[in-house]
């Protein structure tokens, strides 16, 4: 397996002292889908701007296809990296039919094949036949098919997608990220995709890449990254989580659930990582634990509970689970939990 | 600074430097020249002025307000045809429409002499060589930015306020008092403020009329008393005018802004009238058109076809197509250069998006709401002043710039870049950068996506803007009658200079012209404007 | 936003700028020098002349140059231009700002055989740079319906109180309103003036009509009954229409005299076409003297300078008169006094 993308302790800062990018290194495989997660403003889109060549690094090396395009002395500009873009609203050059947009990259290339190529790549992305029309004549998605079928066209080393679904709605989102995924492996295009969507990284990507105020946290496949988060940040971050405090010791710790079983040894006071979906609950009359409130999903719920001295926790339980709010049950654990050493405050 | 701020700021500072000149005679006023502008009527020249701009903005505010209220509201025969007829008048120069009343309506013209035929020697007419007869005209060509702006907020914003005023049960009538009119206050207040700043530059329509204002002053002092120093010093005065009416005009729009809302906003669904009503209507519609419009075209139609009729034709042969010539080329030469300005300054603020560069731009942009003497008194002294430095240290052996074509074009930059720069801002603000950046990505060099990407997509709207500031240029007089170089006269000039004089079957030809060429961007506006598919 | 591309755009445009302003800097007027042509700053309307001018490029092959403006404006310009001025003569429509320029210096003196015979010299500057070509007289129009003559006298007896309401005057911001003050002023003294003639008009409530040729209208219909023009507006009117209810009337007759004011041209002191503009004045105050259409006095119903021209029928019609004998560079003189005075009496 080769690498499509390598990145090196990037940095990037706009004003001084605070570092928008700092220090990332980073690997994308060649055919891989990798996702660059994170809340907004933690600098994803600065490090998807600065592989593309439209920000110029403070330090650290980028390389492409084996190439560097960025380090000390050296910036390739962006029209000869060979990247693929599509930006959040599409981009589509509003003076250019969609056959113009597609054909803008391939410009060298004569008529005939030109055409070829672009009624393919609007074949691929299921939208044969629409060379003549203008972007304001289609719909949202369709706009962000064509965008990715522009920056596919030229056959870039990597596809960059920057928030491409987080215009549309919630239905068409669904639908269009299978189709886009789908299209991006069967071409086996390399992608970094930038989202501040955990599901949408979770559910799309080979490898999700965490970042927090410009500094990557984790590098880790989806079920991984879920199960075995690096640090609490991260863990409430890519999912539902709630932390109790616990005194470890060794294999187990104590916490206010009782005993429970760790992942892996640790001693003193830990965080203890408890993902909703873990949690089974059985009414008891004389457990300490009350519902508060309980939240109807359909495919499952989610119960919220509470201690006498105001500790709460939330589950998540199959939807045939009778319980009324005011009841009194008894969570308990099914599988082993990850400890985060409790920080000295 | 780096190279890239310094460029455009010094563009920037170099459009606004004939104003900052005429301000600075403030700080060093000179009283000798005040004593004698005091002896000059001065007290008189500010009540003029302040009378006709008063009465100009009541009068477009009166027409342009219910002209656009019956248009945006009603149904009547004509409605579609007159709501971009009664745009048309803004194609008339005001002094045009001026000598065609003067013409018509005072004592020895057509109108008077039949109603003596008719009623007999004693019947009374308004006189018209009168400040009444100049606020008439003035407002009958510029009551259309009060009638465009009123139409363009009842129809975007007063549906929705005034569908609830109605669910709540106030008439139709009561709905447009109490909803319609304060909603549309700050367009109002915005168009009447247009039409206040143009009578401030007019100085043409008011001479015919015997009003003296500032304006007029200006002109009246610099060629009747030679005396540059003195002119200028009143045009300070006509600067503060100016300000204060942008001032009054800010204060009077409080906090409200107007703003267009796009294409989805539910619009204002126009009730029929029937009978009279509709005719009343119509006739209104008609009538305002009939004189502000058909009037004057007629009457220079029917002069032009005289003069052609004489044995000899001594103005329009050769000479006439010499200011043809001259006109098209100096209102080209200051399309184009405004356009390449207007682009240079809009990007520059784009990449460099500081603080000073804003305001030095808001500052370029000034040279519009500011009257033509002020900008050419302005000019004139600048490069008056820098002859006189270039002589003195010997780079130059006489006037360089005093009377040359470079002069009057910077004149007409800093009196007119704002029409093209407000044209090129809203076409850039297509240009996103993730438009160029996606252009980058795709492979195009920085040429590339100048010709494919920027070049397209501001095209038509630099185009408009090219075309108001040409057309501006053709009516243009204060500017060019103190900037114009040796034997360099527009047409604008011929038809003041004749009109001046009485000659108005000979002042028709270029008039007409002129009128003609006005209506391309009234045209260029309305289809803008109007809502295509609407009934 | 993309610093890399639109600084590139910038650049460009900033060479196009530049370029364009660089094309747009050459001066045509100043860049041209055609050898056989004169060029003129003219105070005088452009289309009476136009016959004229194009009959003397027949004649001798000069092409005349125009550039139009108000005579304030042409001395300015005059001024400011110094030596470097593009024009070789200057023509204006009345002796005071001939003078005007004269005395600054602006015009230079011609010896000429032909122009000394042709001009008398009351309508020369004795120094001979500047030469008188018309003459228009400054004259009172009445309507013969609602006037007699014998009620009319002198300017100044149209201060009168019979006249309130019934008069017609040019405004103060004209040359002609102020050269006729001026002369006034060079005959009685500033005070006299004040009391005695610009009081007693602003008194009489005058219409102001800013076009001689509007007042001849509106005497002829009725608007008011006397008012005080060129006399070639009238001219111009009778001839145009033989019925109109309008006369002349010659004033001060019985004292000094009519003021009559001249047009003519001077050569400006640093003449570039000097030889071809000396050749337009003699040929004017020669072959260009006349009384048809294709001559200066003729065109325009004027009084030729030349004694020897005839004069137009049409304005010989209106009878001899006793001329205001006082040196015309009087009027140049009097000028700012005369614009103060105006200004000073309510004369609009």
């Amino acid at each position: 397996m080769s690498v499509a993308v390598v990145l090196d302790a990037v940095s990037k800062s706009y004003q001084p002292g605070t570092r928008a990018v700092d220090e990332v290194s980073l690997e994308l495989a060649r055919g891989q889908v990798l996702a660059l997660l994170g809340p907004s403003g933690c600098g994803k889109t600065t490090t998807l701007r600065l592989i593309a060549g439209l920000e110029r690094p403070d330090s650290g090396t980028i390389a492409i296809a084996g190439r560097q395009v960025a380090g000390p002395g050296r910036q390739v500009p962006p029209e000869e990296r060979g990247v693929g873009l599509v930006f959040q609203d599409g981009a589509l050059f509003p003076h250019l039919t969609i056959g113009g947009n597609i054909g803008f990259a391939l410009n060298r290339q004569k008529q005939a094949a030109r055409r070829a190529r672009v009624a393919a790549l609007l074949d691929l992305v299921g939208m044969a036949g629409l060379e003549e029309r203008y972007p304001h004549q289609l719909s949202g998605g369709q706009q962000q098919r064509v965008a990715l079928a522009r920056a596919l066209a030229p056959e870039p080393a990597v596809v960059l997608l920057d928030e491409p679904f987080a215009n549309l709605d919630a239905t068409l989102r669904l639908q269009l990220r299978e189709e886009v995924i789908d299209i991006l492996r069967r071409t086996g295009t390399t992608t970094l995709l930038v989202t501040h969507d955990q599901e949408e990284a979770l559910s799309l990507a080979d490898t999700v890449a965490v970042m927090f105020a410009g500094r990557i946290r984790q590098v880790a496949a989806p079920a991984q990254l879920y199960a075995r988060p690096a640090d609490p940040q991260v863990a409430t971050f890519v999912g539902q989580a709630n932390l109790l405090p616990g005194m470890a010791c060794g294999d187990c710790a104590e916490c206010r659930l009782g005993r429970v079983r760790l992942t892996a040894p640790m001693h003193g006071p830990v965080q203890l990582l408890i993902r909703p979906e873990a949690l089974a609950l059985r009414p008891d009359e004389t457990a300490p634990w009350r519902v508060t409130s309980r939240r109807f999903l359909g495919h499952d719920q989610i119960v919220r509970l509470a201690l006498a001295d105001g500790t709460t926790i939330v589950a998540r339980c199959r939807p045939g689970t009778p319980i009324e709010p005011g009841a009194y049950v008894q969570p308990t654990l099914c599988e082993p939990l990850v400890a985060y050493p409790e920080e000295e405050s | 600074m780096s190279l890239r701020t310094l460029v455009p700021l010094s563009l920037a500072l170099l459009i606004v430097a004939p104003l900052l000149v005429v301000a600075a005679q403030l700080l060093t006023p000179s009283t000798e020249v005040w004593a004698l502008l005091w002896e000059t009527q001065l007290l008189g020249m500010l009540a003029s002025t302040a009378l006709l701009t008063a009465g100009v903005g009541i009068c477009t505010l009166l027409i342009g307000t219910s002209l656009a209220w019956l248009i945006s509201a009603y149904y009547f025969p004509g409605r579609r045809l007159f709501a971009w007829l009664l745009v048309l008048p803004l194609a008339v120069p005001s002094y045009v429409l001026g000598f065609v009343f003067m013409a018509t309506f005072d004592y020895a013209g057509p109108t008077q002499t039949a109603l003596r035929a008719w009623f007999g020697p004693e019947v009374w007419f308004p006189e018209i060589r009168s400040l009444g007869g100049a606020i008439v005209v003035l407002s009958l060509v510029w009551y259309p930015y009060v009638y465009l702006l009123a139409r363009a907020a009842f129809a975007e914003q007063a549906a929705a306020g005034l569908d609830t005023a109605r669910a709540l049960g106030l008439s139709r009538r009561e709905a447009f008092t109490r909803v319609a009119l304060p909603l549309a206050r700050p367009a109002l207040v915005a168009g009447a403020t247009l039409a206040m700043l143009e009578t401030l530059t007019d100085f043409a329509t008011v001479r015919f009329f015997n009003v003296p204002t500032l304006s007029e002053g200006v002109f009246r002092i610099w060629e009747g008393m030679m005396d540059r120093a003195a002119a200028t010093e009143l045009a300070t005065l006509l600067l503060l005018a100016a300000l204060l009416l942008i001032v009054l005009e800010r204060i009077l729009r409080g906090h409200a802004r107007f703003t267009q809302r796009g294409g989805t906003a539910p619009r204002l669904a126009p009730t029929p009238l029937r009978g009279w009503r509709a005719a009343t209507a119509t006739l209104a519609c008609a009538t305002v058109f009939a004189v502000a419009f058909g009037l004057p075209v007629v009457q220079l139609v029917v002069w032009v076809v005289r003069e052609s009729l004489l044995p000899t034709l001594p103005t329009a042969e050769g000479v006439g197509w010499r200011y043809i010539r001259t006109t098209v080329g100096l209102a080209g030469g200051a399309a184009l250069l405004a356009s390449l300005v207007a682009l240079l300054l809009a990007s520059s603020v784009r990449v460099e998006p500081g603080r000073i560069g804003r305001s030095a731009t808001r500052l370029a942009t000034l040279g519009y709401a500011v009257p033509g003497a002020v900008v050419g008194a302005g000019t004139l002294t600048l490069l008056a002043g820098l002859d006189h430095r270039l002589i003195e240290s010997g780079v130059a052996g006489g006037l360089l710039l005093t009377g040359s074509l470079a002069g009057l074009l910077y004149g007409y930059l800093a009196r007119f870049l704002a029409i093209t720069y407000a044209s090129v801002e809203a076409s850039l603000d297509r240009v996103t950068p993730q438009l160029v950046e996606s252009a980058r990505v795709l492979g195009a060099r920085p040429l590339r996506v100048l010709c494919r990407i920027h070049a397209p997509l501001v095209r038509s709207g630099l185009m408009v803007g090219a075309v108001l500031v040409f057309v501006d240029v053709m009516k243009e007089l204060p500017v060019t009658l103190l900037l114009r170089p040796f034997g360099m006269d527009t047409l604008a000039i011929w038809t003041y200079m004749l009109a001046a004089e009485s000659f108005w079957q000979a002042a028709a030809i270029p008039a007409l012209i002129i009128v003609g060429a006005g209506v391309i961007p009234v045209a260029l506006v309305m289809s803008g404007l109007e809502p295509r598919g609407t009934p | 936003m993309s610093r890399i591309s639109n600084r590139s755009l910038l650049r460009m445009l900033s060479v196009l700028f530049l370029v364009a302003t660089l094309a747009l800097w050459v001066n045509p007027a100043q860049a041209q020098s055609v050898p056989q042509v004169v060029n003129i700053y003219s105070a005088r309307h452009y289309g009476a002349m136009e016959p004229v001018f194009q009959r003397f490029t027949q004649e001798t092959g000069i092409e005349v140059r125009l550039s139009q403006g108000s005579t304030q404006s042409l001395l300015e310009r005059l001024r400011a231009e110094g030596r470097q001025t593009p024009a070789d003569v200057l023509f204006t429509i009345d002796a005071g700002s001939l003078w005007i320029a004269a005395q600054e210096g602006l015009l230079q003196p011609v010896d000429s055989a032909v122009l000394r015979q042709a001009i008398p010299a009351n309508l020369r500057d004795p120094q001979n740079r500047w030469f008188g070509l018309t003459q228009r007289a400054r004259v009172i129009v009445y309507n013969p319906n609602k006037v007699r003559p014998s009620e009319l006298s002198t300017y100044a007896a149209l201060g009168d109180r019979k006249w309130r309401n019934r008069l017609c005057f040019r405004p103060a911001s004209h040359i002609y309103t102020q050269a006729l003050i001026s002369s006034f002023i060079a005959l009685h003294g500033e005070k006299v003036v004040e009391e005695a003639i610009l009081r007693p008009w602003v008194a009489n409530r005058p219409q102001f009509i800013d076009s001689d040729s509007r007042i001849v209208e509106t005497v002829a219909a009725g608007g008011c009954d006397v008012g005080i023009v060129n006399h070639y507006y009238v001219a111009q009117q009778l001839a145009r229409n033989p019925n109109l209810p309008v006369r002349v009337f010659f004033p001060n007759q019985t004292e000094a005299g009519t003021v009559v004011n001249l047009s003519g041209m001077g050569i400006t002191a640093s003449a570039r076409n000097r030889d071809n503009a000396v050749r337009l004045l003699e040929w004017l105050a020669t072959t260009g003297q006349g009384a048809d259409a294709s001559t200066l006095p003729g065109g325009n119903y004027e009084y030729p300078a030349n004694p020897a021209a005839p004069v137009n029928p049409v304005t010989a019609s209106f009878g001899t008169f006793i001329i205001d004998p006082q040196p015309k560079s009087e009027l140049g003189r009097f000028q700012p006094q005369a614009i103060r005075l105006l200004a000073r009496t309510g004369y609009k």
